[in-house]
């Protein structure tokens, strides 16, 4: 293994040999292909930015290159020569090295301690952690990652937690670093700090891949920009040759779906009304930053965003599951205190993004998952009781009328597909009678048919009088249902558009933060 | 821009323990009954090679116990001693299905029983009152002990493992300072250290005359205990309050995904700390057969250990009101039978051996089977979501 | 859960025990108990609380539970909870007196440790490979203890052929050699010199220093040994940081090629064996006797509580627990002075709150300082029963009071599978 501690050799000359080259990557799963012919050249001492919207197959094409998974077809060269990865061994001992975006770090161990784990100095069998010490400030040093190796990993900040991961693939010889989504977690000012680190990284020769959707900082950053869509590689172009609505138009495209054309079901009663919302993260962090919207009946309301914006915390603190300030009114009640419970009996309807997690009780069977956050109202309430039969007959009604493809509603849940076990959330969801339905990406996961069924619901139900606050990364379902876009960015509303009217440059941009 | 995809739908992983279905399907049927066979073989066969190891002859020990323990006397017995097993293996089985360890059952039976005898013994009351009286204190009792670990858990977040352990101990040191220094009865001339006996009024009826009307010969020197009637109203009440209440319902969906449950609105705190009485009410009824029905004291003597091996009998059990009831008639069943082991020069201890290597093999087994159903589903479903996300 | 009106403020520093400048502290902090201890001792007149033969006693009482407490500690370290402690324990009394006895006191340490590690072994199997909850695993191993000590006495023993041997006892184990510091606990005994004149704190200072030191066990010496060789192994060796981060993140430790599995096995092996040499040193010496373990495996595992997971503030506990065990044994009537001692403490853990500006402590601290005191006051003594759960209450206490700081390993007890993402 090189000495991490050398200098990297810098590479002079045109058309030099890339350090990374990946040519016709393809690789499918059940269903989807995630990536269709893919090419990246990656060469030394550049900053290689990769865009793309979600689904794009960044994520996919990150875990190939980083040998986590192989590809079905397509070579991966490292320095000209063809290699083959079994594991993240192989990429760490050929010089590549990932920084994910959830990081690796042991929080009561110190920076040192996560960083030689693995790959200890030992001095006849003591761990030495003075030479360790050494390296690590001089790597630090070097690459401009001001880190104290003898802090507790858990006392550090989010911007410094990522430098102990930097630090940790340098330490391994690493001559490419990939960041998968570098700034999701972080504030300006330690975008900044890190933008200052990839600038030393790059001086000494390592090569840099930054993952993003946020096309201005991409072009703070980058030499060259690789744009992914629908998994294929659309161009790559050198940064300076592009701008930030060209970048834009490229990651969604032009196609973007026409919204049917509807009378407008939009009332003028207020069924939500947020005012000046602000959530915080544990460590302080605002993630919601002083969100104010209304959602009349009969109406959706899109908030289109790319994830990580506050989207989820933001659902999170109307349902009543994260503390919030600000004001939230459902109809004309101040339910900003209320429990969970309570604004869920008040009215409210929720579609988890996560069925999973948050919807569904796997091992239990159909009804009793109907039964799940219904338990205190009728059909399934009787008394201290549970009327098991009135919520199979409901359970029943609910597989019908949304179409829930399964033998019977004493099938356990994990049996269903996905798409059938969101049809039974939605189901469930409505049978409510809610008055306001909070939905997350309602359709992740679902086949074409279920999206169809759960859409026509949707549509029917807003006819019908309901307020829908519809939280989606699906452009489709966005435009086709909104009645009015709401773009989140960086926790804070920074656009609002009308679906109809709606280019994809403007959606794009307001997305990705580009100036109008 | 959508990447909708079709999952698969999932194999059925392993016996679920919410369903009540009216077909199950064959394959999911064979699986549930797999693991306990599974076990019961495992351990037969470590029970087995201990007793060769040991010089005897399993086949013959095996048989001896087959023959003794279904002498009726024997049968009688085996049915008393199950009734206290099958009451703890329910108060651990309510706390299983919240996802919370009570490991505690048996200081909370122990100080439950003492308490109970005590203010029995302290009173004169009508026949069914009396009884009720000492039923009230023993649940109260063990429903307050648990409800320390509970309240641990809910504010502090302590874990109720490390916490229903520490109070076993301290229920235990508890009972013997009070019946040292309180409650004992002082007999003149007597080294034994009881409470008081319970008046008649308190004693718990025999089944006797029931068999006997039935046409069963109760053999000399043993009686059926009556408090089997009340572990089968607890085993009833049981599987009614956690499969058709809605607190047993919220109870569930807690020990299934608190995620999901804090998501739709359950108060989880209050239904941790709920649950946790619920045991220790519970827990307190396993002290009272013996108490009620032949002892009508409580000594140095009293039965002890039922509290852990209750843990054993719910595991086995998989938390079903039938399960515990075979699986604490057969924990029953082996120790009974194995009294008769001292007549063929064998140590009766391999009934313990035999009861702790079924509870290991048995959640080995159940483990085992479950992963094979999930990883199944799970491949089907990993692979096709396994798409682009970011 | 509702929704608070106020924004949450960012976490400010956390509290935590810092290594450097640490050592001052903890001498001045043990320094300042003597001075109570010596205090309590002038007043309540309970010469025992610190008399060389108490702290000996104390010593010795805490070997099994310091041993079975590492125990748990290597175990919860590699991330797997060990409540078979107890099982364990067993194993190594009856293996170690039933060698002992036939092969000598060192050989019957052998094979007390050797049982132990077979019961670790079969803990990992279960935990590790099979992946069974580590609490039911732990709970199953002790019932086959129990039950595979009593099988295996009554099959060893019970025909009567060895002398003094029954069904739920050994024969008696030859005890391993005593050692004492020379000049000072033995021959011309200056500690023990100094000790007998009472004088304030010097007279309670050599009290405990001999005993300490005077007739101490090789086995006693053993187990205090392996306080810091466990701290040099864990904290000071690649193998015991591997160890550690298989504790903390086993993912992020797999995704550094760190053998997750084979660090889990070894540890939990280790934690079997260290509960075995604790069962061994009960019998060293002794007998086995049925029911002897006495729950030590599972005041082991209070200490590793009390001790924050780190193997000094457990050797601490450990003291801590076989001082009131030894006190209560020899001089039942001294448990008494220590209640004086505790509401001593109390005024000081008050004192501090309040120059902390803590009020609302402070006075809870004044108040139960004087619910100690009256107590001291009204009974002769304490009955034996209430201080046998001691531990137990402490650790209750500490769960209660403490558990913002305590730090158990991030992954502990959380079952793993190779592969898994998160």
């Amino acid at each position: 293994m090189p000495d991490p501690a050398a200098p990297a050799p810098v590479s002079a000359g045109a058309s030099p040999v890339p350090v990374v080259e990946l040519a016709g990557i393809t690789k499918r799963f059940p269903g989807v292909v995630a990536n269709r012919d893919v090419a990246l050249r990656i060469l030394a001492g550049e900053v290689h930015a990769v865009v793309g919207e979600n689904g794009a197959g960044k994520s996919t094409l990150m875990k190939t290159m980083y040998g986590m998974q192989r590809p079905d077809e397509g070579t991966i060269s490292v320095d000209g020569t063809p290699v083959r990865f079994s594991s993240p061994s192989d990429a760490i001992a050929a010089g590549i090295g990932m920084v994910h975006q959830h990081f690796m770090l042991a929080d009561n161990l110190t920076v040192l301690e996560n960083v030689v784990l693995g790959d200890e100095p030992s001095r006849r069998g003591r761990l030495d952690r003075a030479t360790a010490r050494t390296t690590i400030r001089v790597l630090s040093q070097r690459y401009g990652l001001g880190v104290d190796p003898d802090a507790l990993v858990e006392h550090l900040g989010v911007g410094d937690r990522q430098r102990v991961e930097i630090l940790k693939v340098l330490y391994r010889g690493a001559r490419v670093i990939v960041l998968d989504e570098p700034t999701a977690v972080l504030v300006p000012q330690e975008v900044d700090a890190l933008f200052a680190s990839l600038a030393d990284l790059r001086a000494q020769g390592v090569a840099v891949v930054f993952i993003s959707h946020k096309l201005d900082e991409v072009l703070r950053v980058a030499d060259t920009v690789t744009v992914l869509r629908a998994g294929t590689t659309v161009t790559t172009l050198p940064a300076a040759a592009t701008t930030p609505r060209e970048l834009a138009q490229l990651m969604v495209g032009r196609d973007l779906p026409t919204p049917e054309t509807r009378e407008s079901t939009v009332t003028t009663v207020v069924e939500l009304a947020v005012e000046h919302l602000t959530v915080r993260s544990p460590d302080g962090r605002s993630v919601v930053e002083d969100v104010s919207l209304e959602v009349h009946r009969g109406e959706v309301v899109g908030i289109a965003g790319v994830e990580g914006n506050g989207q989820a915390e933001l659902v999170e603190a109307l349902l009543g599951l994260r503390p919030a300030a600000g004001v939230v009114r459902l109809g004309a009640q101040d339910i900003s205190a209320w429990s969970t419970k309570r604004r869920r009996e008040g009215g409210i309807g929720h579609v988890p993004e996560d069925r999973h997690r948050q919807g569904l009780l796997l091992p239990a069977s159909l009804w009793e998952n109907r039964v799940l956050g219904h338990q205190g109202r009728r059909p399934a309430r009787r008394g201290p009781w549970i009327d098991g039969r009135a919520s199979r007959a409901d359970t029943e009604r609910i597989v019908r009328e949304y179409g829930v493809r399964t033998p019977g509603v004493q099938v356990p849940a994990f049996a269903l597909s996905g798409g059938n076990q969101q049809k039974l959330v939605v189901g469930r969801e409505m049978s409510g009678d809610p008055t306001l339905l909070v939905a997350s990406h309602p359709t992740r996961g679902v086949d074409v048919g279920a999206q169809a069924a759960v859409w026509d619901h949707l549509r029917s139900a807003r006819s019908a009088g309901l307020a829908v606050l519809l939280v989606s990364a699906d452009l489709e379902e966005l435009i086709g249902l909104s009645d009015v876009l709401l773009v989140m960015l960086r926790g804070r509303l920074v656009a609002r558009l009308d679906p109809a009217a709606t280019t994809p440059e403007l959606l794009g941009e307001a997305m990705t933060g580009v100036a109008a | 821009m959508t990447t909708a995809v079709e999952t698969a739908p999932a194999a059925p992983a392993g016996p679920p323990p919410a369903t009540r279905g009216t077909r199950l399907p064959v394959r999911r049927v064979l699986l549930a009954v797999a693991a306990p066979l599974a076990a019961a073989v495992v351990s037969l066969v470590i029970s087995s090679l201990v007793l060769l190891a040991s010089g005897s002859d399993p086949v013959e020990v095996y048989r001896t116990m087959l023959d003794s323990g279904t002498e009726t006397r024997s049968l009688l017995i085996t049915v008393n001693n199950a009734v206290p097993l099958y009451l703890a293996g329910v108060a651990v089985a309510i706390g299983f299905r919240a996802a919370l360890f009570n490991i505690g059952v048996e200081g909370q039976y122990q100080l439950a029983a003492l308490l109970a005898a005590a203010a029995g013994a302290a009173v004169h009351l009508p026949p069914v009152l009396h009884v009720g009286l000492v039923l009230l204190v023993a649940m109260s009792v063990g429903a307050a002990w648990a409800g320390v670990a509970g309240a641990l858990k809910v504010t502090r977040g302590g874990s109720e493992v490390i916490s229903t352990i520490m109070l076993n101990v301290i229920a235990a040191g508890v009972a013997a300072y009070l019946l040292a220094e309180h409650l004992q009865a002082r007999v003149a001339g007597s080294n034994n250290s009881a409470t008081p006996p319970l008046p008649t009024s308190a004693h718990f009826p025999s089944l006797d005359p029931l068999l006997r009307a039935l046409g069963v010969e109760v053999p000399r020197g043993t009686s059926l205990g009556g408090f089997v009637l009340v572990a089968i109203a607890v085993g009833i009440a049981y599987w009614v309050f956690i499969t058709r209440s809605r607190f047993g319902f919220e109870l569930r969906a807690t020990g299934l995904n608190p995620a999901a449950a804090v998501a739709t609105g359950v108060d989880v705190k209050r239904t941790v700390f709920l649950t946790m009485l619920v045991s220790g009410g519970l827990a307190g009824l396993v002290g009272m057969p013996q108490l009620l029905g032949t002892a009508y004291s409580y000594g140095l003597g009293f039965t002890a250990g039922l509290g852990l091996t209750g843990i054993g009998v719910a595991l086995l059990g998989r938390n079903s009101p039938v399960g515990i009831a075979l699986a604490a008639l057969l924990f029953a069943f082996l120790e009974r039978s194995s009294s008769s082991l001292q007549f063929i020069d064998v140590p009766r201890q391999i009934y313990v051996i035999m009861q702790g290597s079924i509870v290991l093999s048995v959640v080995v087994a159940y483990e085992a089977v479950r992963r094979i159903g999930v990883a199944q589903a799970e491949r089907a479903v990993r692979t096709a979501t396994d798409r682009p996300a970011a | 859960m509702s929704t608070q009106v106020a924004p949450q403020a960012p976490t400010g520093e956390r509290a935590r025990r810092s290594l450097p400048g640490g050592r001052q502290r903890l001498l001045l902090g043990a320094l300042g108990l003597l001075l109570l201890l010596s205090l309590v001792r002038i007043v309540s007149g309970a010469d025992d609380i610190t008399s060389s033969g108490t702290v000996g006693a104390a010593l010795r009482l805490a070997v099994p539970i310091g041993l079975a407490g590492l125990g748990g500690l290597w175990a919860e370290r590699s991330g797997v909870v060990n409540i078979g402690l107890e099982g364990m324990l067993i194993l190594g009394t009856w293996f170690g007196a039933y060698a002992g006895y036939q092969y000598g006191p060192w050989v019957g340490i052998a094979a007390g440790v050797l049982a132990g590690a077979l019961g670790g072994l079969l803990h990992a199997l279960a935990t590790v490979t099979f992946g069974v909850d580590h609490v039911v695993s732990g709970v199953a191993i002790n019932l086959l203890g129990a039950g595979t000590a009593q099988y295996l006495s009554t099959v060893a023993y019970g025909d009567g052929s060895i002398p003094g041997a029954g069904p739920t006892q050994s024969a008696l184990v030859d005890p391993v050699p005593l050692v004492s510091l020379p000049v000072l606990s033995d021959g011309p005994d200056l500690l023990g010199r100094l000790e007998r004149t009472h004088l304030p704190v010097l007279g309670d200072l050599a009290g405990v220093l001999r005993g300490l030191t005077a007739d101490v066990s090789l086995i006693t010496v053993l187990a205090v040994l392996l306080v810091p060789i466990s701290v040099a192994v864990l904290w000071h060796t690649a193998f015991g940081l591997r160890l550690r981060s298989v504790g903390e993140n086993p993912v992020a430790a797999e995704s550094l090629g760190v053998p997750v599995y084979r660090l889990k096995y070894i540890a939990v092996v280790i934690s079997g064996a260290l509960a075995g040499l604790g069962g061994a040193a009960l019998v060293t010496g002794s007998i086995y006797r049925e029911g002897q373990t006495a729950g030590r495996g599972f005041i082991g595992l209070a200490a590793v509580i009390f001790g924050n997971w780190r193997p000094g503030g457990l050797a601490a506990g450990a003291a801590l627990f076989g001082y009131a065990d030894a006190l209560q044994l020899r001089a039942g009537s001294a448990v008494r002075a220590l209640l004086l001692f505790v509401a001593l403490l109390l005024v000081v853990v008050a004192v501090r709150q309040a120059l902390r500006r803590r009020i609302p402590l402070a006075v809870a601290g004044v108040v139960l300082a004087l619910a100690f005191f009256l107590w001291y006051l009204a009974v002769d003594a304490v009955p034996s029963q209430l201080v046998g759960f001691t531990p137990h209450l402490v650790t209750l206490l500490v769960l209660a009071v403490a558990s913002q700081r305590l730090r158990p390993p991030a992954a502990d007890g959380q079952p793993y599978r190779r592969g898994q993402q998160t």
